[in-house]
């Protein structure tokens, strides 16, 4: 039974090269096989389950128009997505609907990797992934309505460069 | 009727899909226990049904199942469907059930009676998950019954407290209400907040005033209890309780119509009575 999921797996996976071909990406058999056991280790870290095919193809199809990845990086970064979306999974949790969606919550996910992590994965799973889960953990629920899209704009504390902070570093550097 | 992981699985992950609707690729290992949990619960209910032709002894009126017959070997999918729709129809016997014990329930002004039938019953059919979580009884059933109830879970706990009930019920109302009430509060200056089953208290009340020869209404002093006591102690634990049992059997056929119910329901206070009283 675990075979024939996987092979159902393999088979999901690889068939995303067709859409992300257009962008450039593309996983070989070996890539693929080496995300479903990354898949696995991560279920079992997170103390999860999973009986479709997995997020992996759902993923693909999310990120792989974004500027900050690369055939390079391809596979490191689509495992360490998988990680993270398995760890927020468990993370984004409130008593009325249980958990967050998946596609709630891979929406989210792009929309910051791209925005405001500017492709730093670090940055996605350290910070941003955690004020959201802890504004849904204090009752934050306006994501919901947007199927996650949008949702982190208003929880962002941290300040950005912005015109008036870049010219006063460049004075601290410069002039100071 | 055992059934392998590999026929269990697709059953619990169809149900982990209806639980996410479909939302959510994966579940918590505490989500999967709960759902292979249910589809245990639901197969062994059927099976018991089955086994025990539970039909008869639950009322024909919510039977919606068609019977296994023990000696089939259905599919795990089809054993779960069928002990799904057995569960079902347990909830809908035990709630019809409720209903009829409640029109002429009393609790004879224990908190603990009324708290657990009256508020926490129907909490339990408000919430009761027969899909997802079937073994969850939800109630704590503070009330103790005579019969063991807490080794069952989920419906089977709820409808097995509720058969106590009624035979409870049944018996005390054989006797005049403030005639119970006296007797309890002979038992306990504060009735109203007592953690013990009225019925085992009441019927041991009155097998120690029919030992004694006497009236329900008098005093038995210390003397007379000392007694009872003393000829409990010669008769032995064994001769007590035959002893008891039979008193217990001339009262059923006299004031209980011989219910058969009751008569095994209240052998449950007189064992403990035996040996209370050859032991003190």
């Amino acid at each position: 039974m675990e075979l024939l999921g996987q092979q159902g797996q393999l088979e999901k996976v690889l068939k995303t090269n067709e859409y992300s071909k257009k962008y450039g990406l593309e996983l070989t058999e070996e890539d693929a096989r080496f995300l479903t056991v990354e898949r696995k280790q991560a279920l079992k870290e997170q103390r999860r389950v999973e009986f479709g095919t997995g997020i992996l193809d759902k993923l693909v199809y999310e990120f792989c128009d974004s500027n900050f990845i690369d055939q390079n990086s391809y596979v490191e970064t689509l495992a360490r997505l998988q990680d993270i979306f398995y760890l927020y999974k468990n993370e984004i949790t409130d008593e009325i609907t249980d958990e967050i969606t998946d596609d709630e919550l891979v929406h989210v996910m792009r929309e910051q990797f791209d925005e405001i992590c500017h492709g730093d994965l670090d940055y996605l799973a350290g910070t941003c992934l955690d004020i959201f889960a802890q504004a849904v953990r204090a009752g934050y629920r306006d994501y919901m309505d947007t199927d996650g899209r949008g949702a982190y704009e208003k929880l962002d504390v941290v300040p950005r460069w912005d015109y008036e902070l870049y010219r006063e570093a460049l004075r601290e550097l410069c002039w100071k | 009727m055992e059934y392998s992981m590999e026929e269990l699985v697709p059953i619990v992950a169809e149900l982990a899909g209806k639980f996410t609707s479909g939302d959510s690729t994966s579940i918590t290992y505490e989500r999967a226990e709960q759902l292979m949990e249910a589809v245990i619960y639901c197969i062994q209910e059927g099976e018991k049904y089955a086994g025990e032709n539970a039909g008869e002894s639950m009322g024909t009126e919510h039977r919606t199942v068609r019977e296994i017959t023990p000696t089939e070997h259905p599919s795990a999918k089809t054993a779960y469907r069928h002990g799904y729709q057995c569960v079902i129809d347990k909830v809908q016997t035990a709630r019809t059930l409720y209903h009829r014990i409640l029109e002429s329930f009393e609790d004879y002004g224990n908190t603990c009676l009324h708290d657990t039938f009256v508020k926490g019953i129907p909490q339990f059919f408000k919430w009761y998950d027969v899909k997802f979580d079937p073994q969850n009884t939800i109630l704590t059933l503070d009330y103790p019954v005579l019969m063991p109830v807490y080794n069952e879970c989920g419906i089977d706990a709820i409808y097995k407290f509720l058969l106590c009930i009624e035979v409870e019920q049944h018996f005390l109302h054989t006797i005049e209400s403030d005639f119970v009430q006296t007797m309890l509060r002979r038992y306990c200056k504060q009735p109203k907040d007592m953690i013990e089953n009225l019925c085992q208290i009441v019927w041991q009340d009155i097998l120690l005033y029919t030992m004694a020869g006497k009236n329900l209404g008098e005093e038995l002093t210390e003397q007379e209890k000392e007694q009872i006591r003393m000829t409990c102690r010669t008769l032995g634990q064994e001769d007590t309780g035959k002893k008891l049992n039979s008193l217990t059997d001339t009262f059923v056929e006299k004031y209980a119509d011989g219910d058969e119910a009751v008569k095994i329901y209240l052998y449950g206070a007189t064992r403990d009575m035996a040996v209370r009283l050859c032991c003190q």
